[in-house]
C-alpha cells in the first residue's frame, strides 16, 4: 500500500495535498444552493479545490488566487460545467478536478476552451481522491495545447490532452507566465442570441434534469447563454430550489392548517400552452365550469346583450383616436368601448394592438388589452393570461385569482392580477386583499388591493422585469393563499 | 546477468525468478527467432554502429506514425518488440528498486516485472515525450516514466477492491476506456461509452455508494431512455456514430455496464507479455508479411543530426554550468543533494541548517526558475539563433528538464568520479568481494567526500527525530539516499569503478 508521504515523495513534481473531513464539510456547506445532485457534487468539488489551492499558491507563490468572475457568480457556472477559475495576477487558470482512479487525460470542457471570455491561459489538472482524502496538481496545459493537438470528444463536448502531452510540473508555468505570455489562440466568436431565443432555451434548459443541461442545445446556443452572466444568472435562479420553496398557508380553519407546496408558475409558459394543473387558460376555464357559476365580469354573453352595436362611423372615429389623440384618457375610453364591436374587427384589432405597444400608460394599455381578449381571444399580443380557481379556501368564498402579461416596448413586461368572485357570487366578500410580494416575500409598497362593498373585482398592474420573481397573496381574514411567479 | 550481444540485447527476452532478498532477478536469456534475425540482417546492413544508434533507430521506428497501415504496421510492431527486448533490463532494474523501496507493495517482484515489460511492449506511451535531440539514452530514459507508470498501476491496483462497480464505471477516464477498446479489440466501444455516459448522468448524481448494483428495473429503464434520446441527438449531427447504433433495452443496458466493469478491472490485471504471448498474437500475421527492408536503416542525415545534437548539449551545458558556478556555495550543495543524490527536502534542513521544509522549497522553486529563464532565453543566442523565437510551455518544459537532468549528471558525474577514484586500493581483485560490502565501502566514501566538499556534516544532525517517512530517522533516510546513489552508478556502469584495474566487475543487477 503506498501512503501518502510516499506518493508524495515519488510524485515530487506534483502538488499534493491532503483533505481533511472538515475540508470536505466547509466545501459542501458552501454550495446548498445548487438545483439537483449533480450541481451540489460539481459545486462541491470545485469548491474544496479551490479553497485547498487558493491559499497553496499564495503560501508557494506569494501570489493571491482570486476566484474568476466572482465568488458569487462562480455557483452560477458549477451549476452546468466543471472547473474553476482563479485569477493569479493577470494570469487566468482554469482548475479541472476529476475523481477519475487514472491520471491519463486532462479532459476540459468546451465551456473553458471556446468561449471567448472564459479562456484561460493556462488549465491545471487536478486528481482528487475521496477514499484516501488527497488531492494532487498532476500537471498543467496551455489554451493554445487543448485547442490545437487537444482531442475534441463532441460527444461529451471537451477537450482532452493525454498524460504525456501535460506538462506535469507546475513551476513550469511560473516562468512561462512570463516568457510566453499568450498560450492562448483565437476563437470564434459566439452568436449573439435574440430575446426570443433567450426565452425558449430558458425555459427548455430550466427544466429540472438530473444532470447539467449542457448537453441538450446546440454549443454555440448553450455557449452564447451561459457566457452572459445575466442570462446565466436567470437560468441559475430558474434551476434553484429556492424559487420553488414552499411558503405555508395558514387558516383558523382545519381546510387551511396544511402547509402547501406551490410550484413556481412561468407566466410566460402559458404561450407555450406548457401550464399544467390547476392553472388553465381563459378558454380551458370557462370550458370546464358551469356557465351559471362564472360572475357577470366572466359572461361574454351577457356583454353581447347588454352593449349595442357600434356604428360604423362611430368604429372609424374611435380608432382614429387611437392612432392620433393627445389625450390619454380619451384613448383609453375608445379603447374600451372598441370592445363591443361586431364588424370591422380587423381595423379594430390592429388599432388596440397598435395602442397596447405605444401608450405609456398602464390603465390604457390593460384596457386596450381586455378590448382585445373580448373581440379576438387568441390574438397573441395579449396572449399571455391564465386563470385559476382558489376553491373555497378563503373562508368558503369561492374566487380565481387571473394573471395576464404584455410585452412593452422597452423589454419590459406588464403584469396585471385580478382576483374575481366565483360559483354565481357577484361580488367579492369584502375585507379581500390581493397583495404583492418581492422574491423575499416582503410586500411590494403600493401593489395591495382590498376588497369593498360591490366590488365584483380587484385588480393590481405592475410592470417588472423578464424572469423576475413575485408572489401573490391573496387573503381573507386570518385565511391566506400564496401563489408564486416568473414573468 | 546481463545480456551479452548486440544481436541479444534487441532480441532476447528474461526468464524473471525471485532471488533470496525478495527481489526479481532473470535467470537466463531466450532469444525470439524472429527478432534475432531481424536484427542480424540489420546489423549486416549497417556494420560498425553501435547500440546507441539502434535504440534511436529503432524507437523512431516504433514510433512512426502510420500513413499507410498495410505498409507501416509491421514495421511499427517489429520495432516495438526490438525495443521491448531492449528494455527488459531496465524493467528489472525499476522492479528491483521499487521492491526494495517499497516492501509492502502486496505484489510479487516476478508480478511487478510483468507490469513492467507490459508497459514496455507499449513505446509509444513510454516515449511519447522522449526527445531524439537531448542524446539521452532510452534505457536511461525509460526508468522514471516506467517507475511512474508501474507506481500508478500498483496504486490504482490497491485502490480497485474499494470501487464497486458503479464507482469504478464512474471515475474511469475516457481516455483508458478507449485504450482498452483498443487494446483488447473491442469494436462496439461506442455502445460502451454511450451506455457509461447515460448511467452516469442518471445514478452517480448523488456519489456512488448508495446505487443498487445491478442497477434496479427503474434506473435500467431510465438509462435506456437516455441513451435513446442521445442517439437521436447525435444521429441529427453529420458524421456521427450514433446513426450506426441501436436503442437498447434496460436490460442490455445493464449486460453492457457489466461487461464494461469486467473489461475496467481486467485492464489494471497483470498482463503477462512475455516472448511467447508477443510472437502469438494477431501481431503474428504482420511478421509474416514483413518485409524486412522496410526496417533497415534509410539514407538519413544521421551524422548531420549528430552534430546539431552535440552543438546543442554543448550550449546548454555550458550556459547551465556557468549560472550553476554562479550560485552561492550553500544553494549549490542543496541543489546537488536533491537533485543528484536524490535527498529528499525534508531532509535538507537539519544537513544545511535550513529553517524548514517549506524554506527548501521555496529556495529550491526559486534558484531553478532563475536556471531557467537563464537558459531559454540564453540559448538561442548561444547557438546564433538570430530570429526572435517566440517560446511556447512546452518548450519552457523541456527547458526545465534539461535542467533537472543536466544537475543530475553534474552532480553524480561529480560524485562518481570521486568514488571511482576511493576504490583503487581498497577492491584489488573484485571478483572475489561480496557485492555488499563494497557497496557499503563506497556509500561511506561518499559521505566522508560529501561532508568535505560542502563542509557540512551528514551525521551531525538531530538523529532521534523520526522523519515520517517508512518509520526511518533523517540519517536513516540520509544512508539511505547514499546507497541509492551507489547502487545507480554501478548499475548504469557497472565496470566503471574496475576500468582502471582492467576488471570486470558483474554487478549482478
Amino acid at each position: 500500500m503506498l501512503i501518502f508521504e510516499e506518493l508524495r515523495e515519488e510524485f515530487s513534481d506534483q502538488v499534493w495535498l491532503q483533505i481533511s473531513a472538515n475540508d470536505w464539510q466547509t466545501a459542501s456547506l458552501s454550495v446548498q444552493n445548487a438545483s439537483n445532485q449533480f450541481a451540489k457534487y460539481n459545486a462541491g468539488l470545485n469548491r474544496l479545490v479551490a479553497n485547498k489551492l487558493m491559499p497553496w499558491f499564495q503560501e508557494e507563490y506569494d501570489v493571491e488566487a482570486k476566484l474568476w468572475p466572482s465568488a458569487e457568480e462562480l455557483p452560477t457556472i458549477w451549476e452546468f460545467v466543471n472547473g474553476t477559475a482563479l485569477m493569479l495576477d493577470n494570469t487566468r487558470v482554469a482548475i479541472v478536478p476529476s475523481e477519475n482512479i487514472d491520471i491519463e487525460e486532462l479532459r476540459v470542457p468546451q465551456e473553458w476552451i471556446d468561449i471567448p471570455d472564459w479562456v484561460a491561459n493556462y488549465y491545471i489538472a487536478v486528481q482528487v481522491n475521496r477514499e484516501d482524502n488527497w488531492l494532487r496538481v498532476w500537471g498543467y496545459a496551455t489554451h493554445e495545447q487543448l485547442k490545437t493537438n487537444g482531442d475534441y470528444d463532441p460527444f461529451t463536448q471537451t477537450y482532452a490532452l493525454e498524460r504525456a502531452d501535460v506538462i506535469e510540473d507546475l513551476e513550469v508555468m511560473w516562468v512561462a507566465r512570463s516568457l510566453c505570455p499568450n498560450e492562448t489562440v483565437k476563437v470564434h466568436p459566439l452568436p449573439s442570441l435574440l430575446s426570443h431565443q433567450v426565452k425558449s432555451l430558458l425555459s427548455q434548459l430550466s427544466q429540472p434534469f438530473p444532470y447539467s443541461p449542457r448537453l441538450e442545445v446546440e454549443f454555440s446556443q448553450w455557449a452564447a447563454l451561459l457566457s452572459d452572466s445575466s442570462t446565466r444568472k436567470q437560468l441559475y435562479e430558474l434551476r434553484s430550489p429556492h424559487s420553488k420553496v414552499a411558503e405555508v398557508a395558514t387558516s383558523i380553519t382545519a381546510a387551511f392548517e396544511k402547509s402547501l407546496k406551490k410550484l413556481l408558475v412561468r407566466l410566460s409558459d402559458l404561450k407555450e400552452k406548457v401550464v399544467t394543473g390547476e392553472w388553465q387558460t381563459i378558454d380551458q376555464f370557462i370550458a370546464s365550469v358551469n356557465q351559471a357559476e362564472l360572475a357577470w365580469q366572466f359572461r361574454q354573453s351577457d356583454r353581447d346583450v347588454i352593449s349595442p352595436s357600434l356604428r360604423p362611423e362611430t368604429i372609424h372615429d374611435l380608432i382614429d383616436q387611437i392612432y392620433h389623440s393627445t389625450n390619454e384618457h380619451q384613448r383609453k375610453q375608445a379603447a374600451e368601448r372598441l370592445a363591443d364591436v361586431r364588424d370591422q374587427k380587423e381595423e379594430v384589432i390592429e388599432a388596440l394592438v397598435y395602442l397596447i405597444r405605444d401608450t405609456d400608460n398602464e390603465e390604457t394599455r390593460w384596457t386596450a388589452a381586455e378590448s382585445l381578449w373580448a373581440i379576438d381571444p387568441g390574438n397573441p399580443v395579449a396572449d399571455i393570461r391564465m386563470i385559476k380557481d382558489l376553491g373555497m379556501l378563503l373562508l368558503n368564498y369561492p374566487v380565481a385569482l387571473m394573471a395576464a402579461m404584455l410585452e412593452k416596448a422597452n423589454q419590459k413586461i406588464a403584469v396585471l392580477l385580478r382576483v374575481y368572485p366565483l360559483r354565481n357570487q357577484r361580488y367579492l366578500p369584502s375585507g379581500l386583499q390581493l397583495n404583492v410580494l418581492d422574491e423575499k416575500g416582503n410586500q411590494v409598497p403600493q401593489l395591495e388591493a382590498e376588497a369593498r362593498e360591490q366590488d365584483d373585482y380587484i385588480q393590481l398592474k405592475f410592470t417588472g422585469d423578464r424572469l423576475e420573481q413575485f408572489s401573490v397573496r391573496v387573503a381573507l381574514g386570518e385565511a391566506e393563499i400564496i401563489e408564486y411567479f416568473v414573468i | 546477468m546481463l545480456k551479452r550481444s548486440l544481436i541479444e540485447k534487441y532480441s532476447a527476452f528474461g526468464q524473471v525468478k525471485q532471488d533470496s532478498n525478495g527481489l526479481p532477478i532473470i535467470t537466463e536469456w531466450e532469444q525470439l527467432p524472429r527478432l534475432r534475425r531481424s536484427m542480424e540482417r540489420m546489423t549486416e546492413s549497417q556494420p560498425g554502429v553501435g547500440q546507441d544508434y539502434w535504440d534511436l533507430f529503432l524507437l523512431k521506428k516504433a514510433l512512426e506514425q502510420p500513413t499507410n497501415q498495410s505498409t507501416n504496421r509491421p514495421t511499427e510492431i517489429l520495432s516495438s518488440a526490438h525495443i521491448m527486448a531492449r528494455l527488459e533490463e531496465s524493467c528489472l532494474f525499476v522492479v528491483r528498486k521499487i521492491c526494495q523501496d517499497f516492501v509492502y507493495l502486496k505484489i510479487s517482484p516476478e508480478e511487478c516485472f510483468y507490469l513492467a515489460r507490459a508497459e514496455a511492449a507499449n513505446p509509444r506511451k513510454l516515449f511519447k515525450s522522449f526527445d531524439f535531440h537531448r542524446g539521452c539514452k532510452i534505457t536511461t530514459y525509460v526508468k522514471r516514466p516506467l517507475r511512474n507508470f508501474l507506481l500508478e498501476k500498483v496504486r490504482i491496483g490497491h485502490s480497485l477492491i474499494k470501487y464497486r462497480p458503479p464507482g469504478l464505471l464512474k471515475n474511469i477516464s475516457l481516455t483508458h476506456l478507449k485504450d482498452i477498446f483498443k487494446t483488447t479489440g473491442v469494436k462496439n466501444g461506442f455502445t460502451y461509452i454511450l451506455a457509461r455516459e447515460c448511467f452516469v448522468e442518471i445514478c452517480c448524481s448523488d456519489g456512488v455508494q448508495q446505487i443498487p448494483w445491478p442497477l434496479d428495473n427503474r434506473q435500467l429503464e431510465t438509462i435506456a431512455q437516455r441513451y435513446q434520446s442521445r442517439l437521436e441527438a447525435i444521429a441529427k449531427s453529420d458524421n456521427s456514430p450514433g446513426k450506426e447504433y441501436l436503442p437498447l433495452t434496460g436490460k442490455q443496458i445493464q449486460e453492457v455496464l457489466t461487461e464494461l466493469n469486467q473489461l475496467i478491472r481486467d485492464s489494471f490485471k497483470i498482463r503477462h507479455i512475455s516472448r511467447d504471448n508477443h510472437s502469438r498474437d494477431n501481431n503474428s500475421e504482420c511478421y509474416s508479411q514483413l518485409n524486412y527492408e522496410q526496417i533497415l536503416p534509410d539514407d538519413d542525415n544521421y551524422d548531420e543530426e549528430k552534430q546539431i545534437i552535440q552543438r546543442e548539449r554543448q550550449a546548454v551545458e555550458s550556459i547551465l554550468s556557468d549560472a550553476f558556478s554562479k550560485l552561492s556555495q550553500p544553494i549549490q550543495n542543496m541543489m546537488i543533494l536533491v537533485h543528484g543524490l536524490g535527498f529528499g527536502q525534508g531532509e535538507i534542513p537539519t544537513v544545511l541548517g535550513f529553517r524548514n521544509q517549506s524554506e527548501v522549497s521555496k529556495e529550491l522553486k526559486k534558484q531553478r526558475q532563475q536556471l531557467l529563464k537563464t537558459l531559454v532565453t540564453a540559448l538561442p543566442q548561444q547557438l546564433e539563433i538570430d530570429e526572435p523565437i517566440q517560446l511556447t510551455s512546452e518548450q519552457v518544459s523541456q527547458g526545465q528538464k534539461e535542467i533537472k537532468e543536466w544537475l543530475k549528471k553534474y552532480s553524480q558525474k561529480l560524485y562518481s568520479s570521486i568514488l571511482a577514484d576511493r576504490p583503487l586500493n581498497f577492491i584489488k581483485n573484485a571478483r572475489q568481494q561480496k557485492h555488499n560490502q563494497v557497496k557499503s565501502f563506497l556509500v561511506k566514501c561518499l559521505r566522508s567526500e560529501i561532508e568535505i566538499n560542502m563542509d557540512i556534516s551528514l551525521l551531525d544532525v538531530t538523529l532521534t527525530k523520526p522523519s515520517i517517512k517508512k518509520g526511518l530517522t533523517v540519517n536513516e533516510l540520509i544512508e539511505q539516499r547514499l546507497t541509492d546513489f551507489v547502487e545507480t552508478c554501478l548499475s548504469e556502469n557497472p565496470t566503471f569503478f574496475f576500468n582502471k584495474q582492467e576488471e570486470t566487475y558483474n554487478a549482478h543487477f
